[in-house]
């Protein structure tokens, strides 16, 4: 696929673009499974209430029933169906990780812009502060940070879109740096084009895709470390159902109750291997010299 | 080369300032440090926060508070642990000596698992073996590790009873038991650099193999697997070098999980415990501690990096 999007030649107005990019990624059947796996499980999130049998805190007696006809994935120890438990947990998973990429562009971009823009004092400080932040473990900032805040979905959300903001703000400087080299910026700079001006119309625009193939693939590592945060006790309390902390709950009847440890795992694993896909491919169809940049 | 460390290691220590300067402020995160330190749950009188807080110096300005904190750490006084009432540093010097182990054995398979597997994958591209390769790249990547620990459990303790579910028995003391507790906890951190440090492997590979020079060490009528091992995978092995540097962080997150599954008792499940015990102290040192493996994990990688390519050094 490298070889094809090499060859394609790319058309003039910016408005036809974007479907020239869709049909391209729609060339790529693991984007295309992506697409589906995302889409499947927002529409799960979306209408929980609505498709899922059961109320996803209702208790009943019967305790760890493995799969039947009344509980398609069985229950758990509280009696409670764990279908349903699933399918509400892909609520805390978009909506952390999606809150968390976010909230790693709203504070990474403006820094990386201006890291590259201003050089000198401004740019090594800045730049400096992003190097103390990676040497952070993801999962230690946002252990460490819970453990001070307290494990609230919005503590989680800010704990782990923290450690997105150095990888924002890298790449979207690296970018920045690059485009400022290109002749039309001195061509805009020459023509009274101010520095806002030149940033906004220019630098931002084309930093856009690598943040967009960052914060896909940015959903994927969000949502593993939710999970861990989750099954380690220290995600968004029970009884809300998150895959993660019903894998901490399913951990001590693994030898009775298997199925209570795999259907989560399974949905972990669908989401996250859906963003992973779909950030490769946009990654190929936006810019396949960005190979490598990434994580 | 010498010049080249001394430059490194310069440009290290604002970094590593800042670190420091962050780990410090993550107390102050709190509206009162008191409640925190003092680990919460009971309610003090007034008089005696306010001892504290002058014990502590928290009436005293913020700066003033960072460079006395430092001064502690930097003599090794990491402050005490509230549930064992032992030096921060005692607890440490137990429990970090686990974690470094079980990261290197994770380290270490994932190096050994994707160096051969990454060149296999890339010399017989298209293959069986190449895209069998290329799936188990994509699952490791996308599955939790403490799920994978998981279900590995399930299959070889639960099921086959062939390795203990839980416990650590060191390598070095008793290798035949070491190994068998540490099999499991090792793939499960390890699986995700194998992953990474496969799918790097290949695509350097793939990108050197199509190069002039190797091209003339075959026409020169070398043996196919001198002119892979010898000429190509040397100047592939660039990029992949700053991956494992890289990765010592990811193990080293990924570690406070795995410990946790498999009772491993090393710093990552310290820090837990220590968290669910409202043991604040200790879980800033552990914060600490591995943001410092990181910076110094990263130094060597650069200079390592500077050692095979000269070019660095110079730049």
């Amino acid at each position: 696929m490298n070889n094809k999007t090499q060859s394609i030649e790319i058309p003039k107005s910016s408005g036809s673009q974007f479907w020239v990019n869709t049909k391209r990624l729609m060339k790529i059947p693991l984007a295309v499974f992506g697409f589906i796996v995302i889409i499947l499980i927002v529409f799960c999130a979306i209408f929980a209430p609505l498709i899922s049998p059961y109320d996803p805190n209702a208790q009943s007696k019967n305790y760890l029933k493995p799969p039947s006809s009344t509980n398609l994935l069985g229950t758990d120890q509280l009696g409670r169906d764990v279908l349903t438990r699933t399918i509400f947990g892909s609520r805390i998973a978009l909506i952390v990780s999606l809150g968390a990429v976010s909230l790693g562009i709203v504070i990474g971009v403006p820094l990386g812009l201006i890291a590259g823009n201003s050089r000198g004092w401004v740019d090594e400080v800045i730049m400096r502060l992003m190097d103390a932040l990676l040497s952070f473990p993801s999962l230690i900032i946002a252990i460490g940070l819970v453990a001070v805040l307290g494990s609230t979905l919005l503590n989680v959300i800010l704990a782990i879109g923290i450690a997105n903001v150095p990888f924002i703000a890298r790449i979207v400087r690296a970018q920045a740096l690059s485009v400022r080299e290109q002749p039309y910026i001195m061509a805009s700079h020459s023509i009274g084009a101010s520095s806002w001006r030149v940033i906004f119309r220019h630098i931002l625009p084309n930093s856009m895709a690598p943040v967009i193939v960052q914060g896909t693939l940015g959903m994927a590592y969000a949502i593993l470390t939710e999970a861990a945060l989750g099954f380690l006790g220290l995600g968004v309390p029970p009884p809300t159902p998150t895959w993660g902390n019903m894998l901490q709950f399913a951990f001590p009847v693994l030898d009775r109750a298997a199925y209570l440890s795999i259907v989560p795992g399974i949905a972990i694993f669908l989401l996250v291997l859906a963003f992973n896909f779909t950030g490769d491919a946009l990654r190929d169809v936006l810019d396949p010299r960005l190979r490598g940049l990434f994580r | 080369m010498g010049s080249y460390i001394i430059r490194r290691l310069l440009q290290m220590i604002p970094v590593v300032i800042l670190v420091t300067m962050m780990v410090f402020m993550l107390l102050h995160l709190t509206v009162d440090p008191i409640a925190l330190l003092m680990g919460g749950g009971e309610s003090l009188d007034p008089e005696q926060v306010a001892a504290l807080r002058a014990e502590y110096g928290f009436d005293k300005p913020l700066i003033i508070q960072y460079f006395t904190w430092m001064g502690h750490t930097l003599t090794g006084d990491l402050g005490r642990s509230h549930k064992t009432q032992r030096p921060v540093i005692d607890e440490l010097k137990d429990r970090l000596p686990v974690t470094l182990e079980i990261g290197l054995f994770s380290w270490l398979f994932s190096i050994i698992i994707a160096i051969p597997a990454g060149i296999l994958s890339a010399v017989k591209r298209g293959s069986i073996a190449d895209i069998a390769a290329t799936v188990i790249t994509v699952g490791g990547l996308a599955v939790p590790g403490f799920w994978l620990g998981t279900m590995l459990i399930l299959l070889f303790a639960v099921q086959l009873r062939w390795l203990p579910p839980f416990g650590f028995v060191s390598v070095f003391s008793n290798p035949i038991e070491g190994l068998k507790t540490i099999a499991l906890p090792v793939i499960s951190l390890g699986v995700s650099a194998a992953a990474l440090n496969m799918r790097q492997i290949r695509s350097s590979m793939l990108e050197v193999l199509v190069q002039d020079y190797v091209r003339t060490a075959r026409a020169k009528g070398l043996k196919e697997s001198r002119v892979i091992w010898l000429h190509a995978l040397k100047n592939a092995s660039l990029p992949v070098i700053t991956l494992m540097g890289m990765q010592i962080g990811r193990l080293a997150g990924g570690a406070v999980v795995i410990e946790n599954l498999f009772a491993i008792p090393g710093m990552g499940r310290l820090m837990v415990t220590s968290i669910l015990a409202s043991d604040f102290p200790v879980v800033q040192a552990c914060v600490l501690i591995t943001a410092l493996m990181v910076l110094f994990s990263n130094l060597v990688t650069d200079i390592v990096y500077g050692y095979v390519d000269p070019r660095i050094r110079y730049s």
